[in-house]
């Protein structure tokens, strides 16, 4: 009789696997993932931005959240505010000085789940050469397979830097010291 | 008034009316000391550069990390370098060590998979030696105190104007402050018919240099418009410095000379805003 359970047993097994077993390895999709910032403009209004090109990683280990990580490599030449020269600037020395540090990375250090939809992400965020400690706090938005069948994985991150700490400090304070960054991810299983 | 604007002309105008204060004082005390004269002179625009530089990139940077960020500490190695020379302490051999230190700054992280950064950085610091030379030798002896700092102070001046419109504000913010410092240290030169000495275009060249190519590899200053700003002074090199005693015609000779610096700066900021791309407002 016990025969007549084993492939029940690698059913139940296979549709596990299906969404998310021990430390699955995530590729960004950037097609369906977005990074946006917004800053304080005079004290009136936020200008929105996005960053167009963008790579990076997550490892979700569905016993340990501990052992969960993520890396995020955002190319500062991509930044786009819907205003090209606007573009242009922040491109220049006075900002993000792209030409000569052409990214900005996040990688976790330790992650922390509140419950179970939610983490603290703390990583290294180096932004201009400059690297400090960020928190992220991130939802999960949800697991399941994507179209052509693959397992996706989606994450909302959000956090507020202090550009001043960054060495970014044109304009101050017209242009606001705090960035709100929001980071939403879709991950491809590997 | 735009808050930035506010800050940008805070930026450019203390410094230079805090130099135009101290430097008129030292023009009245050392009057009779020309050596002694260009030694402040040298360190109170440094002095004005680094507080300009201050109140445009909110502090200093320690370590500097970006050629950009060197600025205030080549002012005052360029300062110090040009006092021990006043004193004839080999001008050339630390002109070259300057020279080769600035192009190093920009250019040295490169070497490593890109042996064209040795090209640059050899062909910068020949740039940078010679315009040393040029400037501190060629056109001092040519020129008057006044001709010196106004053409410096017209092509630091025209340098803001082209960087702001090569999309950086901020170094485009502290070229302006370097053209003012060194205009008002123009006027006062010309009222005391005094020379300015050879602490001031060393200290030009490699703040004004750095500026230049920060704007020219960083920002979207076109190499024309930096070249044409680079040599404008050296029109200088044409014709004899005047030391009339009498203002007015002192001043004839003045205008005339200055004519051809006038010419390059301004096809310089043609140039530049034929090539580069209009700056935005954030």
């Amino acid at each position: 009789m016990k025969k007549h359970y084993l492939p029940l047993l690698f059913s139940i097994v296979s549709v596990a696997g299906a969404t998310v077993a021990q430390a699955d390895s995530f590729k960004i999709d950037p097609v369906h993932s977005t990074i946006l910032f917004k800053i304080n403009h005079f004290g009136v209004g936020y200008v929105y931005g996005r960053f167009d090109a963008f790579s990076g990683a997550f490892t979700l280990d569905q016993n340990d959240a501990s052992k969960d990580a993520v890396s995020v490599e955002i190319k500062t030449d991509s930044v786009d505010t819907n205003a090209p020269d606007r573009d242009k600037h922040i491109k220049s020395p006075d900002f993000f000085n792209a030409a000569q540090y052409s990214t900005a990375t996040f990688k976790s250090t330790s992650v922390k789940k509140v419950d179970d939809k939610t983490y603290e992400v703390t990583g290294d965020f180096t932004l201009r050469g400059v690297t400090k400690p960020v928190t992220l706090d991130v939802k999960a938005v949800g697991t399941g397979p994507g179209p052509k069948g693959e397992i996706r994985a989606g994450w909302e991150a959000t956090t507020t830097l202090k550009r001043s700490e960054f060495e970014v400090k044109t304009f101050l304070p017209a242009v606001g010291d705090d960035v709100a960054l929001t980071i939403a991810v879709e991950g491809i299983k590997q | 008034m735009n808050q930035m604007v506010v800050q940008s002309l805070e930026g450019v105008g203390l410094p230079a009316v805090a130099v135009l204060l101290v430097s008129a004082l030292w023009f009245l005390l050392c009057r009779e000391h020309p050596r002694i004269r260009a030694v402040g002179i040298g360190l109170i625009v440094a002095g004005g550069i680094i507080w300009a530089y201050q109140l445009a990139f909110g502090g200093l940077t320690y370590p500097p990390r970006e050629p950009g960020q060197w600025i205030p500490y080549l002012a005052a190695l360029a300062a110090l370098l040009g006092c021990l020379q006043s004193f004839r302490l080999g001008r050339l051999a630390w002109n070259f060590a300057l020279a080769l230190a600035t192009a190093l700054i920009f250019f040295w992280s490169q070497v490593p998979g890109n042996l064209l950064a040795l090209l640059w950085i050899l062909a910068v610091t020949i740039v940078l030696f010679l315009s040393t030379v040029i400037l501190q030798q060629v056109i001092e002896d040519r020129c008057s105190g006044a001709e010196l700092a106004l053409s410096l102070a017209l092509a630091a001046g025209a340098g803001g104007v082209a960087s702001f419109l090569g999309g950086s504000a901020v170094l485009g913010q502290i070229s302006a402050a370097l053209g003012l410092l060194l205009g008002v240290v123009a006027v006062l030169a010309f009222f005391y018919n005094a020379t300015v000495g050879a602490v001031l275009p060393l200290i030009y060249v490699f703040v004004f240099g750095t500026l230049l190519l920060s704007g020219c590899l960083f920002a979207q200053l076109p190499w024309l418009t930096a070249i044409l700003l680079w040599v404008a002074p050296w029109a200088l090199i044409f014709g004899q410095r005047s030391d009339q005693p009498r203002i007015s015609r002192r001043a004839g000779v003045f205008l005339l000379r200055i004519l051809g610096v006038v010419v390059l700066v301004a096809l310089a900021i043609g140039s530049a805003v034929l090539l580069a791309p209009p700056s935005s407002e954030l």
